[in-house]
């Protein structure tokens, strides 16, 4: 991922800049939402030494997790290494090879998926073909036995909430990616879950859509207060929507806490290099953002320019050092073959544990 | 070749003319071909009917002709409802887990499926000779059961194929995100996974149903005298009281229940193409549960009676000479017969030399048919449709035809009657394995390699030829095991001892009373049943992926 050390830092300033978006989201937008989606007691969520197994793998590995009433948390990790059989496990899609999984103190072992009462959006929607977008999002009322004008009246508020007022009638097959994704998130939402698992939300979607719903992600996550399990490989979207991150290999949980500690304090170079760091010298990392060109004077290391990316607003650089190539961003222009110094600023190097 | 070098074929009127011109010689074979050896005969009956059409109208409101008419659909509609109690269990048991000899087992559930119906007779004779079944209280032998119990033999293969194989690649994911929605299992399947199955068990139902219908040697042989469908009415009034216009007038009845339900089905497919969730992956489970386990055992071993069961005893009553087992029956295969005009062996010879004729003829018709049906148009839609009928109707239908439509030749040295028949039942078969695949090339690939300079021709050659001819050995194949086992057609037209094949030998020998010359009717049986399945299985297991007949 050429891109992942701009997506980091600017999503680590994106982080503060959403707050900006949040408030003014909330104020255009509030009143219209806790009257529609009203508020759920977000669940206790308590994974403990759970493994599965699928044959002679492994999927997860003695997994520990902890979420707190109302937290959305983010689960990340490179395709394979076991985060959608984590919420499948939740779910109860997989059997438990050890370990438990409690909700509220509940544990869950022996209740049946349908009997757990969750949320689930999966990667591919699983939207069902035979039934309109309104029988799609009223499912999960109808099993739970709800009356046909509340399954009507919730089905309409949840696709309020979702932004497809006036789609109920709309067979499943003719709704464009973004459209199916709402639609798969309402149904979701519909019976109002005290856990809500996202598997890969965005996956599918190109990327401006992409930002429009993580947008709505994270404003119905702090609304309605529903606990929030999220599955990404991406770690901007992580970022962008979770209070606290997992990151996971290999089926295992190599790191946990929040977005920011995380990323300043990676555990490892995996962990580093997944998030998005890509100035790793033996066991320190150089962020990005404390690297600055500098007249030659100043300059602790001197460089040829390899790579110049425009990216809008600032030109991202690869340079070729004494040291290796070093990954930067500058706000001016600079060309290919240009030698150039660069400074580091030492207050901001991480160390790397082991 | 270099004048479309930088002029994609289209491009000018010259080149487009020249376009025009070359579909329209592939096309005027095929279109020949159709219309004298099927259009025509079909024609003949129409006019047939029309010519007695007082006598007609008569004819069709007997109480005898309705009597034939209920029983027919009675039938048909028992055998389907048999099929699927029986054919549902096994196709879900094989979709749902993976274990080591599943598509072992695939494939010879499907054996029966292209066996010769009147091998199929055979072997239900000898199941019920070796179950003591075709005497005294319990005769089975000239029953509708026994006619049932063929059918669902026969088709089980629709709902194992069919349904079955759709409803492995339905996503697992509908189900999950229904049982996480609060659906119990037993109601994730009624509300999520049947609706989704319902279009494949509907279309594979008709399809089903119109076998049934369309069913011929399983019930003259089975079935007996007595029991009389469409089919085997049309065969009497034709061969054995020469009351051609009856027999036409019957035909016709069937031809346009026939017509009619295959549209339906069509329509029915495509209509619900849309309303499942397929993601190609393959969703079968493992089998890793002790409650799986029983499960999986119980399946296969019902698989294993009904398929198994009757080819068993077909095998067995072959060998079976006097009160112990040789190869007598099989040693005398050579042997002159009375009641044939040429030994067993001379027979299956005719059958294999015409079988060879019929899948050339049906390879190279369908070879320039495919072509034209691809390349799209009017005409390519028509030769779609003309050439998929065969398929739908019944073979007693075409023989019919052929007596009518040909009757001014001698038919006693018209051998070629037989395998161009044979040819018309099997183009089906191979547009059936070819268009999909010639469809299934993605039309920039042909343009690429024109802009880098191949000739119409060369493209075909370089682009289309090799994905083709895979499927095109495929259909070949089916054609040489619908021909070998072709009756229906082959007892209106079959005139002696050149034109006289296999089936038609099985046929008499089966119909004869008492026990004597059984055994050689099951070994006769036994040789052609071989033969058919070591070609189907040869196919079976080297098919690609989207070539399929079934």
């Amino acid at each position: 991922m050429t891109t992942g050390g701009v997506a980091g830092s600017t999503s680590d300033e994106g982080a503060s800049g959403a707050e900006g978006d949040r408030a003014t989201m909330d104020d255009a937008e509030v009143d219209g939402v806790t009257v529609a989606g009203g508020t759920v007691d977000g669940a206790r969520v308590d994974v403990a030494g759970v493994t599965v197994r699928f044959g002679a793998t492994t999927a997860l590995d003695r997994v520990d997790m902890e979420v707190a009433p109302g937290e959305v948390m983010a689960v990340v990790g490179p395709s394979g290494c076991g985060k959608s059989t984590l919420l499948r496990a939740v779910a109860g899609l997989e059997r438990l090879g050890e370990g438990n999984i409690a909700l509220d103190g509940e544990d869950l072992a022996g209740v049946a998926p349908h009997d757990r009462h969750l949320g689930l959006m999966f990667q591919s929607h699983a939207l069902f073909g035979h039934l309109d977008v309104a029988a799609n999002v009223g499912f999960g009322l109808r099993m739970n036995g709800a009356a046909k004008a509340a399954i009507r009246t919730r089905v309409n508020e949840v696709l309020e909430l979702v932004g497809l007022v006036g789609f109920g009638a709309r067979r499943v097959d003719e709704l464009s990616g973004g459209e199916a994704q709402r639609v798969a998130l309402a149904r979701a939402l519909a019976p109002s879950p005290r856990l809500l698992m996202l598997d890969e939300p965005l996956a599918s979607l190109d990327r401006l859509l992409a930002e429009q719903l993580t947008f709505d992600l994270r404003r119905l996550a702090v609304e309605l207060g529903h606990t929030t399990i999220h599955v990404t490989h991406d770690q901007s979207e992580a970022f962008a929507l979770a209070d606290r991150i997992v990151v996971m290999r290999d089926g295992q949980i190599v790191q946990t806490g929040p977005c920011a500690e995380v990323w300043s304090n990676p555990a490892n170079e995996f962990v580093a290099r997944f998030l998005g760091h890509q100035n790793i010298w033996g066991h320190e990392v150089i962020p990005i953002g404390a690297i600055a060109v500098v007249a030659d004077g100043d300059a602790e290391l001197q460089g040829r320019v390899v790579v110049a990316e425009f990216q809008g607003e600032r030109w991202r650089l690869v340079v070729d050092t004494e040291r290796g190539p070093v990954h930067l961003e500058t706000v001016t222009q600079q060309a290919v073959g240009d030698r150039i110094g660069l400074r580091i600023d030492h207050s901001r190097v991480i160390p790397l544990h082991r | 070749m270099s004048t479309s070098v930088g002029v994609p074929a289209p491009a000018t009127p010259w080149a487009s003319s020249r376009r025009l011109a070359w579909l329209t010689i592939r096309a005027a074979v095929p279109v020949a071909f159709l219309g004298v050896l099927f259009v025509w005969p079909l024609f003949e009956v129409f006019r047939r009917t029309l010519d007695g059409s007082d006598d007609s109208l008569e004819l069709l409101g007997r109480p005898s002709t309705l009597r034939i008419f209920r029983f027919t659909v009675g039938q048909a509609l028992a055998s389907t409802l048999l099929t699927f109690l029986i054919g549902l269990p096994i196709a879900h048991g094989l979709a749902r887990y993976r274990f080591f000899g599943r598509s072992a087992v695939r494939a010879m559930v499907v054996v029966p499926f292209v066996l010769p119906t009147l091998v199929v007779a055979a072997a239900f004779q000898s199941l019920f000779g070796v179950l003591g079944l075709a005497s005294g209280r319990w005769d089975l032998d000239q029953s509708l059961l026994a006619v049932l119990m063929a059918h669902v033999f026969f088709n089980i293969a629709v709902v194992v194929r069919v349904v079955g194989g759709f409803w492995t690649g339905l996503s697992r994911r509908t189900v999950e995100a229904a049982r996480v929605l609060g659906a119990s299992r037993s109601r994730a399947f009624r509300e999520v996974t049947l609706p989704q199955l319902l279009p494949v068990i509907a279309g594979a139902a008709l399809v089903v149903f119109l076998f049934s219908v369309t069913s011929f040697g399983l019930i003259l042989i089975l079935g007996g005298p007595t029991r009389a469908t469409v089919e085997t009415e049309i065969y009497r009034q034709a061969v054995n009281r020469l009351d051609f216009n009856a027999a036409a007038v019957l035909a016709l009845v069937q031809l346009g229940v026939v017509l009619v339900l295959s549209a339906f089905a069509g329509k029915l497919q495509r209509r619900f193409a849309g309303a499942s969730q397929r993601d190609g992956a393959n969703h079968a489970r493992p089998v890793d549960t002790r409650s799986r386990r029983v499960h999986l055992v119980g399946v296969l071993g019902l698989a294993a009676v009904v398929v198994g069961g009757p080819l068993a005893a077909l095998i067995e009553r072959s060998l079976r000479v006097g009160d112990g087992y040789g190869l007598a029956n099989f040693t005398g295969l050579t042997d002159e017969i009375r009641l044939l005009p040429i030994s067993p062996m001379e027979a299956l010879g005719n059958s294999l030399k015409f079988a060879l004729a019929a899948a050339l003829v049906a390879s190279l018709v369908g070879m320039l048919a495919s072509r034209v049906i691809v390349s799209g148009g009017w005409l390519g839609r028509l030769l779609e449709a003309a050439a998929f009928v065969p398929l739908g109707t019944s073979a007693v239908t075409l023989g019919l035809g052929y007596l009518l439509a040909f009757a001014a030749f001698d038919l006693r040295r018209s051998v070629w009657l037989v395998p161009a028949a044979h040819a018309v039942i099997g183009l089906p078969f191979v547009l059936g394995a070819v268009v999909p695949v010639l469809r299934s090339i993605d039309e920039t690939q042909r343009h690429a390699a024109a802009i880098l300079g191949a000739s119409p021709w060369r493209v075909w050659w370089e682009v289309d030829r090799p994905v083709a001819s895979r499927a095109m050995v495929t259909g070949a194949g089916f054609a040489v095991a619908v021909s070998i086992g072709e009756f229906g057609a082959t007892s209106f037209l079959s005139r002696g001892a050149d034109s006289f094949t296999a089936p038609l030998a099985i046929f008499r020998l089966l119909s004869q009373p008492g026990d004597v010359l059984r055994g050689q009717s099951m070994a006769l049986s036994v040789v052609i049943g071989l033969v058919v399945a070591v070609v189907a299985l040869l196919l079976e297991f080297r098919r690609g992926d989207g070539v399929s007949v079934l």
